[in-house]
């Protein structure tokens, strides 16, 4: 069981985006692959989940195709679109640029 | 937001279904993949959280509410049905009056730069009534050449209407046409169809002919410019083609409208170089200029009036007169239409603002009935935008829909309108139901709904939930303010009804007045024909003899301007032994002898023109009484030397310019002294017979033909129907404002009866506690028609005051709209039938309420 619930504001969109770079995966793949490289640390809310997807559609960054799930389902299967790289590229810049300058403050203040 | 944004979300739109299936199953795999699948939460929340990410919900609500509004319309189709057929009679009617005045008096003529156009009018002084009488009339040949000069004006051109004869392989086609200056087209700015307008240095010889002649006679033939065809007689080249869009000049400038029923041109030949001097025939012609670029309209007529009155101090003739009048083009062709037409928009007007009330009240009475169904569904969550929407939804499709029905109402009525008016009416060819129309058609509608649907919506939002359902149970009413706005429209209703209801019984009492007028001529069995064109003096005599000898034929004579249908024809005369400088003012009538038997108008005094007044013989005229009283006294006028000729005959008043203007002073030639005179057009035919008119129209016609092969014969009226022409504004205006009086009568019958039936209704358990305990029905009935008849009684006294106020503004547009108590009284007595009328049933209803029933009931 995941210990922290949920994931820090605004992360959701970037940590979708970098486990789709590794390789494609369905929506419940990718609530597992966070869960298991953050050794259960972050969790996905299905709630949210979904909703970010089609998020990521709309904007053009992944792109759905039909799959089939371990369990035989057909589900959708999320991959990167060029644009979606380049999404990640610039979130990844931002979140950096905004990590350090939260530990800038809290180890010198 | 990217345009490729926008195309994916019009992908999902498309594509929806199988996306949110697949939605649907990939959340169904992930929960059953899931350790403890309760964890996943609802699936469908998430669901419509996916969903809204694409941002068409407020679509699926739209569609929602139309869907809702559509059955809910559906399951009590009579109140809506009434809804939409009041929308679409009344803002079709309001569409239709609009076109006609869009295309007649809006949209600017179809010329390059239409507003430096003018009309030229000279205009000629008499005093004879100690007070200057101005004639518009046309223009002295000399005065152009030096209005010509002036800066004021980039350029001048002239022009006179008739007709001409066009032969060709199916014989030969009386046309209207114009003579006009070479540069009239350049003027004007307007380009051909085909071919070329005239240029400086044409010849006389040639001719430019409308599009639709060019259809009739010439099969659209591209190649025919360049081709010759004999027009009166004479080879002419055609040099091109007008486009249909092309008339002028139009109607109000012809002097002898009537004569040219076409009311159109359909032939422009080149007029003959003007020569200056006296005694020459043609001196004086119409004139249309172009104000040169920043010059306006009262600057130019400063400049010309200026010029006249130059030319005026160069004049030996101490009775000739120069003066000029400028007006508008653009005004000169609407002429006295602009008004009327004016009146019957805000006649149309009134009747759409008075279906709008009906339509809302009937709303809100819709809305009273269901004031439970709201209820209940404000307490089940939905909010208080999304009701005010729901009923905007509703009132949308009830707006829309009358709108379509409505374009199709203003499609049939501009149709039956113009072929009504077509003939009276200028520019009738360039009315159509365009865009601009039913855009406004669209908005008026649009604006309508919205009008109508916030007023229950208004109230859908209002409605406290622990009143409609609490102790009541579910009979509350909405509230005091939804009544009062209710009985607020009805008064509205009532008083729209007596505004246009008196104005329509003012119109038909006057054409009622008008038709029962005496004109002075029997009228039954008169045939008039106009023959074309001008013949000689013995030809106009000879046929008014074989004529007149025909059998069934009880006279015969010709008249060139025939009585009500042709106006006028002002002149001057002096009599000798008065000063000279004293001019009077007459009209100039034309008439062969016999002319005052066939039209059975009696000669007071003195003799009829004999076969012996003919040129050479001394000049002879005969005036009419009215002449005789104003300039005369009482002296006897016969022998009284005229410089017109000499006076042998008093003829009796007959009216001539219109049937509500008394006799004016007239003065009527012998055709056989003064053939010259007569226009190009002809003169006219008038023959009473015995048998009905129709049956000898044959046999005149050859007997015509007997005297005169090349005469032609067209515009056959009895005098009878020329009489009823003669007050084709007024009977058109009956038929509308009776029309529109009818609606709004109709509309306010209905409202009436809409909130007397609510109000009966919502105090049904009251009256029957009143009639358990012992009131008599009638006290009941009575309480019913109190309130029905307040209503219409407020809604009476608004009105008078509207009407009232509205008075001077009508009476300056038609002196008989002016205000008057017994039309007044009349249509009160009316509408306050009608509203006994409509609260009759809810009263009844109110008086045999079943008490037992009534209070169970609740």
């Amino acid at each position: 069981m995941p210990r922290v619930d949920g994931l820090p504001p605004g992360t959701l969109v970037m940590l979708i985006l970098r486990v789709l770079a590794a390789q494609p995966r369905h929506g419940y793949a990718i609530a597992q692959a966070i869960a298991q490289l953050s050794a259960d640390e972050l969790s996905v809310e299905e709630g949210s989940l979904y909703p970010a997807l089609q998020k990521l559609m709309l904007k053009g960054w992944v792109k759905a195709s039909p799959a089939v799930s371990d369990t035989g389902r057909a589900v959708r299967s999320y991959r990167l679109t060029a644009a979606g790289r380049r999404q990640l590229e610039t979130e990844r810049a931002n979140y950096d640029r905004v990590s350090t300058a939260i530990r800038a403050v809290m180890e010198r203040a | 937001m990217s345009v490729g944004e926008w195309g994916r979300r019009v992908w999902y739109l498309l594509n929806r279904r199988r996306f949110e299936a697949a939605t649907r199953a990939e959340m169904e795999a992930h929960r059953e993949a899931m350790a403890d699948p309760r964890r996943f939460g609802g699936v469908l929340r998430h669901r419509e959280a996916a969903a809204d990410v694409w941002g068409w919900r407020w679509l699926d609500e739209v569609g929602q509410d139309a869907r809702f509004a559509w059955r809910t319309l559906r399951r009590a189709p009579g109140v809506p049905l009434v809804i939409v057929l009041t929308l679409a009679l009344a803002t079709g009617a309001t569409t239709a009056i609009f076109g006609i005045v869009n295309g007649v008096l809006l949209r600017p003529l179809p010329f390059a730069d239409p507003e430096r156009l003018v009309q030229i009018y000279g205009r000629q002084w008499t005093s004879d009534r100690g007070v200057p009488d101005p004639v518009d009339g046309p223009v002295a040949a000399a005065d152009i050449e030096a209005y010509a000069r002036s800066r004021s004006l980039e350029a001048i051109a002239g022009y006179f209407v008739g007709t001409v004869h066009v032969a060709g392989a199916e014989g030969v086609e009386r046309v209207p046409a114009a003579n006009v200056d070479l540069g009239l087209f350049t003027l004007l700015g307007a380009p051909p169809l085909i071919g070329r307008t005239f240029q400086a240095g044409d010849a006389g010889d040639v001719a430019v002919i409308s599009e639709s002649l060019w259809r009739r006679r010439f099969a659209a033939d591209p190649s025919l410019p360049g081709r010759v065809v004999t027009i009166d007689d004479r080879p002419r080249t055609i040099v091109g083609v007008m486009p249909e869009a092309f008339q002028f000049p139009y109607r109000a400038a012809s002097i002898v409208a009537s004569a040219l029923p076409e009311g159109r041109t359909d032939a422009w030949l080149p007029l003959a170089p003007l020569r200056t001097g006296a005694g020459v025939r043609r001196g004086r012609v119409s004139v249309v200029a172009r104000l040169a670029p920043g010059v306006t309209a009262a600057s130019a007529a400063g400049e010309l009036t200026a010029l006249a009155k130059r030319r005026q101090a160069e004049l030996t003739d101490p009775s000739a007169r120069v003066d000029v009048r400028l007006a508008p083009l653009g005004e000169v062709v609407v002429g006295d239409v602009r008004r009327s037409l004016w009146l019957l928009f805000a006649a149309v007007s009134l009747v759409l603002i008075a279906a709008c009330a009906n339509v809302a009240n009937l709303l809100l009475a819709r809305m009273a009935t269901r004031t439970r169904e709201v209820v209940t569904r404000a307490a089940l969550g939905a909010g208080r935008l999304r009701l005010i929407r729901q009923c905007l939804v509703e009132s949308l499709i009830l707006g829309l829909g009358g709108g379509v029905l409505g374009a199709l109402v203003a499609r049939w009525t501009i149709g039956v309108l113009v072929a009504a008016g077509g003939g009276w009416i200028p520019r009738t060819h360039e009315i159509a139901l365009d865009w601009a129309a039913f855009a406004f058609l669209l908005a008026a509608c649009v604006a309508t709904a919205i009008l109508f649907g916030l007023a229950p919506a208004w109230t859908a939002a209002r409605v406290d939930v622990r009143v409609a359902t609490g102790d009541a149970g579910g009979r509350a009413t909405a509230g005091r303010g939804y009544a009062r706005l209710r009985d607020t429209l009805v008064v509205v209703e009532v008083g729209l009804a007596f505004v246009l209801a008196s104005g329509a019984v003012l119109v038909m009492r006057e054409a009622a007045r008008l038709a029962a007028t005496p004109s002075g001529m029997p009228d039954a069995r008169v045939l008039t024909l106009h023959l074309t064109p001008r013949a000689t003096a013995p030809e106009y005599e000879a046929i008014a003899r074989r004529v007149g000898a025909l059998p069934g034929v009880q006279g015969a004579g010709l008249i060139q301007l025939v009585p009500l249908q042709n106006w006028g024809w002002r002149a001057e005369f002096s009599v000798k032994g008065r000063p000279t400088s004293d001019r009077m003012s007459t009209d100039l009538r034309f008439v062969t002898s016999g002319y005052f038997t066939a039209m059975g108008i009696p000669l007071r005094r003195g003799r009829d023109f004999l076969p012996t007044d003919v040129t050479g013989a001394p000049p002879v005229v005969i005036v009419n009484e009215a002449l005789a009283q104003r300039y005369f006294h009482g002296e006897d006028p016969i022998g009284r030397e005229l410089d017109r000729g000499t006076i042998v005959g008093v003829a009796a008043d007959v009216r001539q310019v219109s049937l509500d203007q008394p006799a004016v002073p007239e003065l009527y030639y012998p055709v056989s002294q003064n053939v010259a005179t007569v226009s190009d057009v002809g003169m006219a035919l008038m023959v009473r017979t015995a048998a009905p008119p129709a049956t000898l129209t044959e046999s005149i016609r050859a007997a015509v033909r007997e005297v005169s092969p090349r005469l032609a014969i067209f515009n056959v009226r009895t005098l009878e129907q020329v009489r009823a022409d003669s007050l084709w504004e007024l009977h058109l205006y009956r038929w509308l404002i009776g029309l529109f009086a009818a609606l709004a009568l109709v509309l306010g019958a209905i409202g009436l009866y809409g909130v007397m039936a609510y109000h009966a209704t919502s105090r049904r358990r009251e009256f029957a506690v009143r009639l358990a305990l012992g009131s008599a029905p009638v006290q009941v009935t009575r309480l019913v028609f109190w309130r029905g008849l307040r209503l219409s009684g407020v809604g009476l006294a608004a009105g008078l005051a509207t009407s009232l106020a509205v008075a001077p503004l009508l009476r300056s547009v038609s002196a008989f709209l002016a205000a008057d108590p017994a039309t007044y009284t009349l249509v009160s007595a009316g509408l306050l039938g009608i509203a006994f009328a409509a609260c009759a049933v809810p009263a009844w209803h109110a008086a045999t309420v079943e008490p037992m029933d009534a209070l169970r009931h609740d």
